[in-house]
């Protein structure tokens, strides 16, 4: 046998076999749509959410930066403009918002207002989620001057507001197909399948049991995913933690000294917000201890995980199930948290 | 929340615009490919020279396609060096031939000066001299310089007396070529003109398709399963250098490593994408790439790695400059402006001079190295056994350290990557080894700021998230392929396999046929993020 006609036949039926299975398995999976089921390796099938979610609406990222009411620096939990619609309604305010990776670092975002007198008169709002707090604040120094002096303005991102926010129904529409993911998809079932019901599979995204089934609404609504980042924290060290907090009350302090009002808005990891309710998961409340740390620095810090925790057993997938990010539930939670710190700030 | 994470897959993706006609790309394989072939066969069974010209018409679609703007450049380029090439074959006084070579080589070298390196010049002497020269942008052509150097060796060709042909379609087919045209190999026009006139290429053949669909699949499998999951991790370092952060030891290799792992699979494969395109359709194109990181030596290295720009260089560059006719001191004089050169081909900017120029204090080193030796009256005999695995490694390491250069944004991004590599900016280790740290400090050990527990990847979130046991299983994988394996050509093609009868068994042919079916099925359903191939940007 050479390259002939035989040949071409193996080639083409081995493919054709292979595809069927790649396809057959991915059906199986159903489309992704949630960052947890993608990177970890879970399907949509048990953790993609069957109850509707309310609708929202989601006002444009305002573009200019000088007419707003609100600044606004966030990460991917600001990204999708919907907490910053809400506020923005209720105060009659327009939000102009960057998001981290516009900037080099914090600073340049911070020279770019002080520099272009952009501060004065507004409310700044700095969004992180928990998880990056120790990495994001804890050495913002490090910035490289030469990488700081580029002053010229840097535009509020577009909102990504094209239908991929998820509100009623599973946004992911194509078939996963990507055989390293079907391979780890069939590597959780294994482990799942030998370790049993109640043990914590790791990965990048942690598969643990819960204690209440009535929190979500997937088919393994008796099981969470997070990010196996969220555990990590328990390395972080105090001196870490303290110099983060210095850091954030020097921003505050530069806000407020260029005549601004600041507000740092810490949004818990959904593994915080569900720890009563993980089975087995090591008792370490990395959060409060941080709002407490930043409130006695005289930050001004909201204190976003108690409401959460209330509400999580009152509203089915407040977090996604199959993402890292709040529903649009938790996002309306959002809102009234912040709007909330504002009134406390009697911002006008 | 799709956009903002990593890590994606499913099809219908890029369908429209220029990523539709990457070779990784469903446009191409399912859509563009199959007309391209069915047509050419078709229209072969009434005419050859239509055929030819329906090739040459989809090459220049090919090309189109990535921007139309481009395509007169292109097309007058052809036009005129074919007409300098023709009047330099019919030139009835030497001296006239001499001119016109010469007129028809300046005049592509300014079209690539032009365009390729008008805005490094004015930027250099902006920065040297502290000035504030504007231009405006000049976009770059995709793969001028390898439609310019592909024609500059064929006016050489005519002037040697070596190309003799001038029929338009093939000399057209043969500069637009698209498995070609966009990154090469480089081709000289005696390989290609005797193969668009022979009659056997206007057939279908089962080996032809054979081989060539089997090439194209290893080829695809190399970019989209491993060059692509490499450059995952080469990227986020190499970003982060950018922006001036000075990665540790740990994260250093791994960004230098991943890079250098990265662009072995991404030229291997385009290569092996390229030559098995053209071989579906009966054409030959020259190997360009064989296993270079096996390489005992940079002399190897370069005999090894794009074979047909080192053999261009080579040609057109280093002999006419003399070469090693004039003596030792020239030799390396001439080695180091052909590589220096060579460096600037890869790209305007000071980075390709330095990765170039490091390159030829290598070459330099390393005949000095064999000067020496055959001055102590040691033969210059191929190592073999441990003494080879030596000059593997250390060539190998050499090479990496290059890359470094090569990669990197700028000559400072570059140098804080390799100063993280040679353990100048310390080492971070896993927070959970927080304990080693805390025993060194008990015994007294200042370990100030060289040894930190930040984690292995420092607080990267990109590369935290990819993990560091994929880059392990990754590193595996493709140090298994690159040298223990037969290398693609070796595996594949019947010219190269006459050494090793068993690969030519039908047990042999039947497991090949079947693994590269289902590796075809495995990168066809993971074509989910289209990525260009870096050969593309040179």
């Amino acid at each position: 046998m050479s390259y002939d006609k035989h040949y071409l036949l193996y080639f083409f039926g081995a493919m054709a076999a292979g595809l069927l299975l790649i396809f057959s398995a991915g059906f199986y999976a159903e489309p992704l749509s949630g960052d947890l089921t993608r990177v970890g390796g879970w399907t949509e099938r048990d953790f993609g959410w069957r109850e509707p979610l309310p609708e929202m609406p989601i006002d444009a990222n305002f573009q200019d930066i000088k007419a707003a009411g609100v600044l606004v620096l966030g990460d991917s939990f600001s990204l999708a403009n919907i907490w910053q619609t809400l506020v923005g309604r209720e105060w009659g305010l327009n939000i102009a918002s960057h998001n981290y990776e516009q900037f080099v670092c914090i600073e340049q975002w911070l020279e770019m207002l002080e520099s272009n007198g952009m501060l004065g008169g507004k409310t700044v709002i700095v969004e992180s989620l928990e998880r990056f707090f120790a990495s994001r604040f804890g050495n913002i120094g490090a910035c490289r001057k030469s990488k700081s002096r580029d002053l010229s303005v840097v535009k509020p991102f577009e909102a990504f507001t094209h239908g991929e926010i998820p509100t009623s129904r599973r946004t992911g529409g194509e078939i996963p197909t990507d055989v390293v993911y079907l391979l780890k998809v069939l590597k959780n079932y294994a482990m799942g399948a030998i370790r049993g019901d109640q043990a914590i599979l790791p990965g990048v995204a942690v598969n643990a049991p819960l204690s209440s089934t009535r929190l979500f609404s997937n088919r393994r609504s008796d099981r969470i995913l997070y990010y196996y980042e969220d555990d990590a924290e328990s390395g972080w060290t105090t001196e870490q933690v303290e110099e983060s907090v210095r850091s954030i009350a020097a921003i505050q302090r530069r806000i407020e000294a260029a005549g601004g009002r600041f507000l740092f808005v810490l949004v818990p990891n959904k593994s915080s917000v569900y720890s009563d309710f993980i089975v087995g998961r090591p008792d370490g409340d990395r959060y409060t201890p941080i709002i407490q740390s930043l409130r006695r620095g005289g930050v001004a810090a909201a204190d976003v995980l108690t409401p959460f925790r209330e509400r999580i057993e009152k509203e089915v997938d407040f977090y996604l199930p199959d993402d890292t990010h709040v529903s649009t539930r938790g996002y309306l939670a959002l809102g009234e948290v912040i709007s909330g710190e504002m009134r406390r700030m009697d911002v006008k | 929340m799709q956009r903002h994470d990593p890590g994606n897959s499913g099809l219908g993706k890029s369908f429209l615009g220029n990523d539709f006609m990457l070779f990784n790309s469903y446009g191409f394989i399912l859509g563009y490919l199959p007309i391209v072939l069915g047509g050419f066969f078709l229209i072969a069974r009434n005419s050859h020279r239509l055929a030819a010209l329906w090739l040459a018409a989809a090459s220049v679609f090919f090309y189109g396609w990535w921007n139309v703007k481009f395509v007169p450049l292109l097309l007058a380029s052809i036009a005129f060096n074919y007409a300098i090439g023709y009047a330099i074959g019919h030139a009835r006084v030497s001296s006239s031939a001499r001119h016109l070579l010469a007129a028809g080589i300046v005049a592509d070298l300014v079209l690539l000066g032009v365009f390729k390196y008008t805005h490094f010049f004015i930027g250099s002497i902006n920065d040297f001299f502290g000035l504030n020269i504007e231009l405006a942008r000049i976009v770059l052509p995709l793969g001028i310089s390898f439609f310019t150097f592909t024609q500059i060796a064929y006016l050489v060709d005519v002037y040697r007396g070596i190309a003799r042909e001038y029929d338009f379609i093939h000399y057209l087919l043969f500069v637009t070529y698209f498995p070609h045209l966009i990154a090469g190999p480089v081709l000289h026009h005696k390989q290609m003109m005797p193969q668009f006139a022979s009659a056997s290429i206007y057939r279908p053949q089962y080996s032809n398709m054979g081989i060539g669909l089997t090439l194209f699949t290893i080829g695809l499998a190399k970019k989209v399963l491993l060059a692509d999951s490499f450059g995952q991790y080469a990227d986020p370092v190499f970003a982060a250098a950018k922006d001036g952060f000075e990665p540790r030891f740990i994260m250093a290799w791994t960004g230098a490593l991943a890079y250098t792992f990265q662009l072995y699979f991404d030229f291997s494969g385009y290569s092996d994408m390229a030559v098995g395109l053209s071989r579906m359709f009966g054409v030959q194109l020259p190997v360009n790439f064989n296993s270079p990181y096996k390489a005992w030596n940079v002399i190897e290295f370069w005999r090894r790695w794009h074979m047909t720009l080192s053999a261009f260089l080579r040609d057109y560059l280093y002999i006419p400059l003399g070469g090693n006719r004039l003596g030792p001191v020239r030799r390396h004089v001439n080695l180091m402006i052909t590589m220096l050169l060579g460096g600037l081909w890869h790209g305007a900017n000071w980075t390709f001079v330095v990765w170039g120029g490091l390159h030829g204090f290598f070459l330099v080193s390393n005949h000095a190295w064999r000067a020496l030796r055959l001055r102590l009256g040691i033969p210059l005999v191929e190592p073999t056994g441990l003494g080879r695995m030596t000059g593997v490694a250390i060539t190998f390491l050499c090479v990496v350290v290059a890359w470094v250069f090569f990669r990197a944004e700028s000559l400072a991004a570059g140098l804080v990557i390799a100063k993280g590599c040679f353990g100048l900016s310390g080492l971070a280790l896993s927070h959970r080894l927080e304990s080693i740290g805390e025993i060194l400090r008990n015994d007294g050990v200042n370990t100030g700021n060289s040894l930190v527990f930040t984690g292995w990847f420092e607080g990267n979130a990109a590369l935290n998230l990819l993990g560091g046991v994929k880059i392990a299983i990754l590193v595996f994988t493709g140090s298994l392929l690159i040298w223990v394996f037969p290398n693609s050509q070796n595996l594949v093609l019947p010219e190269y396999r006459t050494a090793r009868p068993i690969l030519s068994h039908p047990r042999f042919m039947r497991w090949l046929a079947i693994t590269t079916g289902c590796m075809a099925a495995v990168a066809l359903s993971s074509i989910s993020k289209i990525s260009a191939f870096l050969y593309y940007q040179f």
